[in-house]
């Protein structure tokens, strides 16, 4: 396999490049019957809407001029909306430098102060958006009940305009600098120690260094995060609904959220025509940033074999550090926990630290009907069977797209295409899907197929990766005799696809945007009933916390069982 | 062969994923506007119905985006089977009123001519269209609440009123608290001063986009404005006012102490209950001018705003949703209402609801206009706009008010000023009406 062969995500075989040059596959035609499966479901699923949504924002209404309309439109005025957008991608790049800057600097703590910052850092990635929402809002809410009203001289009113930025922004920093951290911090640990000792002795500078040896041994992962962190950068929706008392929404709205609220009064074409606008902006950062990466660093380098840990003692200010972020980034949760067992009486009129609490605080009221616990088992249901779906078919996907013979071109197209769906906004594809759909959303097989539609480009990316680091001798052996690596592969990678699995899992039971756009209401959705209780915060703040606190229990556990599977899932890959 | 084997199991676990969610009749979905303790209210009455018991009922809270939801424009099937909804302009938007079928309704004649579909084309407004709704909550929106010893009595009439305001304000004490945040509570404040300077232009604004550009608009935005832009008005002033929601309004005056007043609907009876129980509180009448300008020295009556709650019933709910709809705004259902009015913010337009709390016993009464049945009862103007002017968070007659507020008790603008851009804004919305 030659370099300029290598995919956009090209991990870096641990192995010799050079011979074979190429895997002896079963031939085109299997390779494509790997492929038929996830083919199938995002072609149904999200290429057809897409494109239906893409014509029609050029045919419906005024026609090509959609575009022009939209973007003149004064009064609906979507330009905030879009800018607001954009500034979110921004600040998922900024979260991947922190995650980074953190990871650096974690770089020579000891074992388990790294595996306590691990944990607290990753838990508020499964944290879903709107329980990070409330979260946040507890904490920088109004005088008698806001934590950080009570350590301030004065009232700053957090929750109104300006602030309202900072607010979000944290609550997106606390939710995805883990998922940076964790990625990173393997990636640091594989910088080849005796290059850098030797760029030393020659006398290469700090950012020499830098640029000519830590960074390429970061690419493959930081590729990864920064796609992950794009994303949900490009899908922020939940954090803002609950998040934003009303009368700030229209300042904080993003162009997803515009394009939901608003779709009566744009029309069809024009609506068509700020999906597609959204999407477009998403991919370009999303390929540019790739892209700019690539160029860098076309060749990454061979990954060098295990090196002997350094002993070393964590220094006093390392501890600092590492208590610090601790607390910080367990402040939330702390502050959830507590409020789930004060009253609701208690939690609507006063803060923490003044005492209302009861063995079963909100609790009572959060259960006190049934839907909430009906959804939670709806919502399992569906988080399951997405799961399921997505490993069937992203496996043999992954799989064919690296140990299976495609053409170069074939594989730069799934690649790109890949690429750009990862980045997917919902809201692109979700009323051509509607229309087809239709009555069959009702049920929850259909509902997780759209789920594992969206999940399945990110999981193709991540198990290719993983994929392509097998020992080859692994998979010469029945390639040899004609017959299929898969299972030998599959077996080599079991932590990327439980991680896979994991993922869709999570993104299924936190989804606000799919149940709410394609199933409201029968939505049985558990961030869907939470989010109804949201309507006056302060009255509900208790039940909002115990509900949350549920709702990320599940996920908590999940990564508990699965944590050290996940790390090496996500970051290398291969069962060692 | 390792394709077929995963074909098998795909296809196997969506048959159990099928059989699981089971293939018995789905429950009727009904979507409400209410949440926390008011939906549990809805609760108790359908949990405690005695008849009607084979229908197996979800209810799902929809909050203010209530009218997004239900124009669902993505799928169409995405919809309950029954809806309660504060906005009976939702009714005459094309997108909904399709959906829904004819219900027979026994409300007073005001009531249900606030429902009829009217017929497409600027006129239409006949007593023989058909009735799409009946009134199963109605709200009593022109009260000013306050705590006892901050003001004597709150003056009613409107320039007395300002002035107390203002000498309070001046003396350091915040008479009043704004649930700026909801944009709801602002449309309330712009329709009770409206109604109480020109009644007859308030019930023109809905059908006519022309009338917007009118005097008495006008004159009501500056009447706001030149309120809300008294300094010291609100506690912690106007950018803290944008930040709270109704309840957090109710409790800064009850609980926290920090304002005099607040103007509220009856519903907010319960959140003083529930948060203050040492309170004892009592509406006066949200002030208006209580000479006719004019000179003719006659005193107009007080303005009385109404909102409700309206049941629907879509056509997807078929027979099922009707039935349900026949038992929750009939006789049958009269126990369980009466058992939420006895805990306050539930009024209805039926005589035989009566166990209201002291306090709020005369308002239900107000609502039945007595005399002549066809007056039109002023209904929340907001609720019953459609198109661009239609309600909802960041969006037409919510989302003017709010920038109105902010101009003038957040940036400091002078009040002639947003009047100007207030005015015009809500003239190109009106204008604007819905894109075909």
């Amino acid at each position: 396999m030659r370099p300029q062969d290598a995919l956009l995500f090209e991990a870096t075989p641990r192995h010799d490049l050079r011979a074979p040059a190429r895997w002896h596959g079963r031939g085109r035609w299997s390779a494509w019957g790997y492929l038929l499966p996830a083919t199938a479901l995002t072609t149904v699923l999200l290429l057809v809407p897409l494109a239906r949504t893409v014509v029609r924002s050029l045919t419906a209404q005024d026609g090509p001029a959609n575009y022009a309309k939209v973007m003149a439109d004064g009064e609906v005025g979507v330009w905030p909306a879009l800018l607001n957008s954009a500034v979110w991608l921004l600040l998922a790049l900024v979260v991947c430098a922190l995650g980074l800057g953190l990871a650096w600097l974690a770089r020579d703590v000891g074992p388990r102060p790294k595996a306590l910052l691990l944990g607290v850092l990753t838990l508020p990635t499964v944290t879903s958006p709107l329980t990070a929402g409330v979260a946040f809002r507890l904490i920088f809410d109004l005088a008698p009940r806001g934590t950080a009203n009570a350590l301030l001289p004065e009232e700053v009113l957090f929750l109104g305009p300006g602030w309202i930025w900072l607010v979000l922004g944290l609550a997106f920093a606390w939710q995805w600098t883990g998922l940076a951290f964790l990625v990173f911090h393997v990636g640091l640990a594989n910088v080849p120690k005796n290059l850098l000792r030797m760029g030393r002795v020659f006398g290469a500078g700090r950012l020499r260094r830098l640029r000519a040896v830590v960074a390429p041994a970061l690419f493959p992962t930081a590729a990864l995060v920064m796609l992950i962190v794009l994303t949900a950068g490009v899908r922020v929706f939940d954090l803002i609904l609950v998040g934003a008392p009303g009368s700030i929404q229209a300042e904080v709205d993003v162009a997803g959220l515009f394009w939901w609220r608003h779709q009566g009064d744009l029309g069809e074409g024009r609506s068509a025509a700020l999906a597609v606008t959204l999407f477009a902006m998403a991919a370009t950062v999303a390929l540019l940033v790739l892209w700019r990466l690539r160029r860098d660093w076309p060749e990454a380098g061979r990954r060098p074999g295990p090196e002997p840990p350094a002993p070393r003692r964590t220094r006093a200010s390392l501890r600092v550090m590492t208590a610090a972020v601790t607390v910080l980034w367990a402040l939330p949760f702390a502050l959830l926990l507590l409020t789930s067992f004060r009253s609701p009486e208690a939690a609507a009129t006063s803060g923490w630290w003044t005492g209302g609490y009861g063995p079963a605080g909100s609790y009572g009221e959060a259960f006190g009907d049934t839907s909430f616990a009906g959804a939670l088992a709806s919502t399992a249901q569906r988080g399951l069977l997405t799961a399921v779906v997505t490993v069937l078919v992203v496996v043999p996907a992954a799989y064919a797209l690296t140990h299976e013979r495609l053409p170069r071109r074939t594989r730069r197209l799934v690649a790109a295409a890949v690429v750009l769906l990862a980045v997917l906004p919902f809201q692109v594809a979700a009323r051509p899907l509607g229309e087809t759909l239709n009555t069959w959303l009702g049920s929850t097989v259909v509902l997780s197929f759209v789920h594992a539609a969206l999940v399945l480009p990110l999981g193709v990316l991540l198990l290719r990766n993983a994929f392509t680091s097998v020992p080859r001798p692994v998979v010469l052996r029945p390639l040899a005799q004609g017959r299929s690596a898969l299972l030998r592969v599959m077996a080599e990678c079991g932590p990327a696809v439980v991680t896979v699995a994991v993922i869709a899992f999570v993104l299924a039971w936190n989804d606000l945007v799919v149940g709410l756009l394609l199933n409201w209401p029968a939505a049985n959705q558990a961030p869907l009933v939470m989010l109804q209780q949201s309507r006056q915060f302060a009255t509900s703040a208790g039940a909002l916390a115990a509900q949350g606190v549920v709702l990320t229990a599940v996920p908590a556990l999940l990564l508990l069982a699965t944590g050290g599977w996940l790390i090496r899932g996500l970051t290398q890959g291969v069962r060692r | 062969m390792p394709m077929n084997r995963r074909r098998t199991l795909a296809a196997l676990s969506g048959l159990a994923a099928a059989a699981l969610t089971g293939c018995a009749e789905p429950p009727l979905r009904v979507a409400v506007v209410w949440s926390g303790w008011e939906l549990s209210r809805f609760r108790e009455v359908l949990n405690g119905r005695e008849t009607l018991r084979d229908l197996d009922i979800v209810v799902h809270s929809a909050g203010d985006d209530i009218a997004t939801l239900l124009t669902n424009r993505t799928v169409a099937s995405a919809v309950p089977d029954v809806a309660i909804v504060s906005q009976p302009g939702l009714l005459q938007d094309p997108a909904v009123g399709d959906l829904l079928q004819t219900v027979p309704s026994l409300d007073p004649l005001p009531w249900q001519n606030l429902v009829r579909r009217e017929a497409v084309g600027p006129v239409g407004h006949g007593t023989d269209a058909p009735i799409k709704g009946v009134w199963f909550k109605a709200a009593h929106k022109s009260l000013i609440w306050h705590r006892a010893g901050t003001v004597p009595v709150p003056s009613t009439d409107w320039g007395e009123w300002v002035e107390q305001c203002r000498s309070l304000a001046s003396r350091g004490k915040a008479p009043l608290s704004i649930a700026a945040g909801d944009g709801w509570t602002l449309t309330d404040w712009f329709e009770n001063v409206l109604l109480g300077i020109d009644e007859t232009a308030y019930h023109t604004l809905r059908r006519d986009p022309d009338a917007w550009s009118g005097p008495s608009v006008q004159k009501a935005l500056t009447r706001l404005a030149d309120l809300w832009s008294i300094e010291g008005l609100v506690p912690g002033g106007g950018r803290r006012a944008l930040t709270l929601q109704f309840h957090d309004a109710v409790l800064d005056v009850f609980r926290h102490h920090r304002a005099a007043m607040v103007a509220a609907p009856d519903f907010a009876w319960p959140v003083i209950r529930g948060h203050c129980p040492a309170e004892h509180p009592a509406p006066t009448r949200f002030p208006w001018p209580q000479r006719d300008d004019k000179g003719a020295g006659r005193r107009p009556p007080p303005p009385v705003l109404v909102g409700g709650d309206v049941v629907v019933a879509l056509r997807s709910g078929g027979k099922r949703a009707l039935r349900f709809v026949e038992w929750l705004t009939g006789p049958d259902a009269t126990k369980q209402m009466g058992r939420w009015a006895g805990r306050g913010g539930f009024l209805s337009v039926r005589p035989a609801v009566d166990a209201y709390p002291a306090p709020l016993r005369a308002l239900a009464a107000e609502l039945r206009p007595p005399t002549n049945p066809i007056t039109p009862i002023a209904f929340d103007l907001s609720d019953r706009l459609e198109g661009s002017l239609a309600g909802g968070n960041g969006r037409g007659l919510w989302r003017v008010l709010t920038e109105l507020f902010t101009r003038v008790a957040v940036d400091g603008r002078p009040s002639d000023e947003a009047v100007r851009h207030a005015t015009a804004a809500v003239k190109t919305l009106a204008a604007r009406g819905r894109p075909r």
